[in-house]
């Protein structure tokens, strides 16, 4: 581990890192299961007290990725370090990590307290200390009145918070969630994301979190990578995975987005200027791209739906398109409108208060502030 | 009138007919008769209608009697025990140790000797344990002992017989318990600390006890009603309760005597069913809040 210079976004690691300050890093890690390759090729960096989470469609790998961490599964290739010390074989029970599953797993036949109580009887605490611990626990997760419970006894809020205390109780430093949230309703999914939040900000423990639910993400995570197939496709702040995708998929994963394809002329003004196939050119600010290696190249430009602008105020962005209303719908947040431009679908979404809207023809336009680059292989 | 309305349809019960007729004439009705027929007794031969108590006083009253019985219960418990702990090994390392494609496989194995007639099975056993069967001769070539161990027309030979007969019940009953057990639960115990011998003792076994209970009453009840394998391999010196009933009705013909006998094992059978299941029932609902105990 000394001397080795970390995989990850530089973006999240700033600087040399200290050992300390990585909880869990994964080195070229590949998991295959017969002839299916679950991960491939995983490099990434945990820094301690971050919450990370892994988003992906189903069968994109991340599951197995935190299943490797945990030492339910191991790597086909690859090593896996957690607090710096290389752990790729290790016993699943002698790992500090410790896991929320989907499904709670709580155990039925045992007590809320029995359950909670579970890692600390196996570390060998007498009882009058596992009381004790169990009690602060159960003060913690709000619920101090169902020490003697069952859990069927308990609703699927209650349970999933249970299956947290008894994961939380030993103290690890990094802490495994598979879709922990992933059963229950609406209303109280949305409520543990702030709970969870606060809990992790407050206990200050890494947490690695899997879900398939991009706005739970985005709400809950410091990091977010993104998975697809097996591949790590972008790893950064929910607010760089949203504004500046990397790739067509992260673009399309996390919101809705609108992709226009072109070539790339090359830079004007400290704009990407960017053809179309009908001879139109789309600006857009460079960001971080080195434009002359860019150049010549085809590229996709994504924009957000919230970021085009309809009618007068459309008529004075840099980037115009005229096409036909093809639908109107009404979200509640928004009105969104489907425009067809040649063959390409435009979403728009509107504030809104736009009550009035041209029936046929519109013109739609955005400024190069908004949108990113995505080029193409 | 809406009971009427929730009165099931006629069709409903022809369903049930066949089988209901069934039990009443071929079971109900014979355990009837064998109930009342053990409070009659028999003269030179022949059934005297006169209700009487004296069969079971017999029974009570007399040493052999009861030798038989506690004999019977001490082999029929041995079983219980010798099946299940071979039987939790075994289904354990089914559930769990092998993969799923040969897991099948293995069940098919063990369960097809089962189907292999019961009496031949039985004979098969002498030809192993005789005095110049299989298991004598192999001890005596690696020079473990000198001359033949007793072991068939013994009640060790029935032991063996009970045990190999039964144990695939057990085996197949924790398998499915087993089975039923979500595998999330065995990682969350290794995940929280817990070593493999850990896990069965607090996750496995709890879980897989309503099996264990119902495998211990099909071994219990079927080894203790077992007549053919304390026969076969048994011999006849030291009979065990079963083997008296036949006894009284082909020596003695004695209907009676041998009625009292069976209502005597009816009870012992009826009154350990109702024990154990009780307690699967406490231990797969686990009503009512209260922690679950073994």
């Amino acid at each position: 581990m000394p001397g080795s210079s970390p995989k990850g976004d530089p973006g999240i690691l700033k600087g040399r890192y200290s050992m300390e300050d990585i909880s869990v890093e994964f080195r070229n890690v590949t998991k295959k299961f017969g002839e299916i390759v679950a991960v491939d090729g995983l490099s990434l960096c945990v820094r301690s007290g971050r919450f990370l989470t892994l988003l992906g469609p189903s069968g994109c790998g991340k599951t197995t990725t935190l299943r490797m961490v945990g030492g339910f599964e191991i790597p086909s290739s690859g090593d896996i370090f957690l607090m710096g010390e290389e752990v790729t074989y290790e016993s699943i029970a002698k790992r500090e990590t410790h896991m929320v599953f989907q499904n709670y797993a709580l155990f039925p036949h045992k007590t809320v307290a029995q359950n909670i109580g579970f890692g600390l009887k196996m570390q060998g605490l007498k009882k009058s200390q596992i009381e004790g611990r169990v009690r602060e626990m159960l003060n913690l997760i709000n619920l101090p009145d169902i020490y003697d419970r069952m859990p069927h006894q308990l609703s699927g809020g209650q349970q999933q918070r249970v299956a947290l205390a008894r994961a939380l109780i030993l103290k690890p430093p990094v802490l495994l969630l598979d879709e922990p949230l992933g059963a229950l309703d609406a209303k109280i999914r949305k409520q543990l994301q702030l709970e969870l939040k606060q809990l992790q900000k407050d206990l200050g423990i890494t947490f690695l979190y899997v879900t398939h639910d991009q706005e739970e993400a985005m709400i809950m995570s410091d990091i977010i990578g993104i998975m697809n197939s097996g591949r790590l496709e972008q790893l950064g702040t929910p607010q760089q995975i949203y504004e500046t995708p990397k790739t067509e998929f992260v673009a399309g994963f996390v919101g809705e987005c609108n992709f226009f394809e072109g070539k790339v002329l090359g830079s004007s003004d400290g704009l990407i200027e960017i053809q179309d196939s009908s001879g139109r050119i789309l600006k857009v600010e460079r960001h971080s791209f080195d434009v002359s290696s860019l150049a010549g190249r085809r590229a996709t430009l994504a924009v957000r739906p919230e970021d085009i602008e309809i009618g007068e105020t459309a008529a004075l962005c840099v980037n115009r398109l005229e096409g036909k209303i093809r639908e109107k719908l009404y979200t509640g947040v928004v009105v969104r409108l489907v425009v067809e431009i040649e063959d390409n679908r435009i979403i728009v979404d509107l504030r809104r208060g736009i009550s009035s809207l041209p029936s046929d023809r519109i013109q739609i336009g955005w400024n190069p502030d908004v949108g990113s680059v995505i080029p193409k292989d | 009138m809406a009971r009427i309305r929730n009165f099931p349809p006629l069709r409903f019960f022809v369903g049930f007919l066949p089988i209901t007729v069934w039990e009443v004439l071929f079971f109900l009705f014979p355990v009837i008769l064998i109930f009342m027929v053990s409070f009659l007794y028999v003269k030179e031969l022949r059934l005297v209608y006169e209700w009487t108590f004296r069969n079971y006083a017999k029974i009570f009253s007399m040493l052999p009697y009861w030798e038989a019985y506690l004999r019977s219960f001490r082999l029929s418990l041995t079983a219980v025990l010798f099946s299940a702990a071979i039987g939790y090994p075994l289904a354990y390392t089914i559930a769990f140790e092998i993969s799923r494609r040969y897991q099948r496989l293995l069940i098919v194995a063990m369960i097809v000797p089962f189907w292999t007639n019961y009496l031949i099975r039985a004979y098969s056993w002498q030809i192993i344990l005789a005095n110049s069967g299989l298991l004598n001769q192999f001890l005596q070539a690696l020079h473990v002992i000198e001359t033949p161990i007793r072991i068939l027309y013994t009640h060790n030979a029935t032991e063996v017989g009970f045990i190999y007969f039964y144990m695939v019940l057990m085996t197949l009953l924790l398998y499915s318990s087993m089975e039923s057990i979500n595998r999330d639960l065995l990682e969350a115990a290794a995940d929280l600390g817990a070593k493999k011998f850990r896990t069965f003792i607090e996750i496995i076994f709890p879980l897989t006890y309503p099996g264990l209970i119902a495998g211990s009453v099909f071994v219990f009840i079927l080894s203790f009603g077992d007549f053919v394998g304390p026969s076969i391999l048994g011999g006849g010196k030291n009979p065990v309760f079963s083997q008296l009933i036949v006894d009284e009705i082909q020596g003695t013909v004695n209907l009676s005597m041998a009625s009292a006998l069976a209502v005597i094992m009816v009870v012992t059978i009826v009154a350990i069913l109702i024990l154990l299941l009780r307690r699967v029932e406490t231990a797969t609902l686990r009503k009512g809040g209260k922690p679950w105990r073994q």
